[in-house]
């Protein structure tokens, strides 16, 4: 019967591959996110050529105060 | 030949991350998606997410290089200690390569998605914390935090200018609270880690002008910040909602720095407790400040 309280020796090359292959994954997923992020910026600029600046929502901006308030 | 046993252990993916100090992070990434809700022009929410994100890898690779500068100063403070330059986990090049690549890549993606004058007032920001503060500042005057809580107080002027285009009066007011807001926040710290400073020669408040003109210092920063934070309302940028909520928060902060403005530490082993206190609200402070600055936004929207 195997015993339960068993650890296997530490092994250098095994802890340094692991590393390596986390960093990888890590690196994948941050280049993949950024393609996606890429893509959805460019659709969005050939949508709307004028963003992210659109026109103001309200005619009640204090030009002082930057602000949707009329009280200015 | 050495065997790949003998060959040093490579970076974790998690120490990178733990270089861009996530902790500071959320709270930049937090009042930068204020200033952004806050403003009176509304964004794609593509784009709202990239000026976000650029403003979060921004301030990542700003964190990044002031390990990589400070990594002998940190190796001498147990507050800092295990942080993976001093702990031997990564090599010095790697923080800065991966400090410039980060700020960088934010500028760049900032000025392509969003406008040029945002990715300036980004790439001011981070020279401003990595050069301006970190190794101009910090290590040569005890008013180092005072001028370089400019620093911290970028985030919701840029992420207000990625909104509406330009820089008008309240995103000033917005950078010019936080700005007052960081001495007392960061001076309550240094006066229960003071040992810590004094210990690898930086000059902060307490250590150079001692604990009673600190104490009197902070007391005075949190007075001016109470009318300040009212200016936002008294301007006509918010409702009564954000005047009500900024007016009870700052008496409150002002009542926490009462206590720690006055006294004086009681014995060397002071458990500190007032200005543990005081530093816990005042990051409760600017969450709920700035939160109530996107309600109160939010409800004129609905109305």
């Amino acid at each position: 019967m195997a015993d339960r309280n068993f650890k296997p020796p530490f092994d250098p090359d095994a802890k340094r591959n692991r590393v390596i292959r986390q960093r990888n994954t890590a690196l994948g997923l941050v280049l993949a996110f950024v393609v996606v992020l890429f893509f959805a910026i460019t659709v969005v600029k050939m949508k709307h050529p004028k963003m992210p600046h659109k026109s103001p929502p309200s005619s009640a901006i204090s030009p002082a105060a930057g602000a949707v308030h009329g009280r200015s | 030949m050495a065997s790949r046993s003998t060959l040093a252990l490579p970076t974790d993916w998690r120490d990178f991350f733990a270089l861009t100090k996530p902790r500071v992070m959320s709270l930049v990434i937090f009042t930068g998606l204020c200033g952004l809700l806050a403003a009176p022009q509304t964004i794609d929410p593509v784009l709202g997410f990239t000026a976000i994100f650029c403003i979060a890898i921004g301030a990542g690779g700003a964190a990044a290089l002031n390990q990589w500068w400070e990594a002998d100063l940190d190796a001498g403070m147990k507050r800092t200690l295990s942080r993976p330059l001093p702990a031997g986990r990564m090599a010095r090049t790697s923080a800065r390569d991966f400090g410039v690549a980060l700020s960088v890549t934010s500028v760049l993606i900032m000025g392509l998605a969003i406008s040029w004058l945002t990715a300036v007032i980004l790439a001011t920001s981070i020279i401003y914390y990595a050069v301006i503060y970190t190794i101009w500042l910090k290590p040569r005057t005890p008013q180092n935090i005072v001028i370089g809580g400019g620093a911290g107080a970028f985030p919701p002027l840029i992420g207000w200018v990625a909104a509406t285009g330009h820089i008008t009066l309240m995103p000033v007011v917005l950078f010019a609270i936080i700005f007052m807001w960081t001495p007392p926040h960061f001076w309550s710290l240094a006066l229960f880690v003071q040992s810590d400073y004094a210990k690898v020669g930086i000059p902060m408040m307490p250590v150079v002008a001692g604990e009673r003109s600190t104490r009197r210092q902070i007391l005075v920063y949190t007075l001016l910040l109470v009318p300040l934070s009212l200016v936002p309302w008294w301007i006509g940028g918010t409702g009564a909602i954000y005047g009500i909520a900024a007016a009870m928060l700052s008496t409150l902060f002002l009542l926490f720095a009462i206590p720690v403005g006055l006294r004086q530490r009681e014995s060397a082993d002071d458990a500190m407790k007032p200005e543990r206190r005081m530093f816990k609200f005042s990051i409760l402070y600017l969450f709920l400040l700035f939160g109530a600055l996107v309600a109160d936004r939010w409800l004129i929207i609905q109305r």
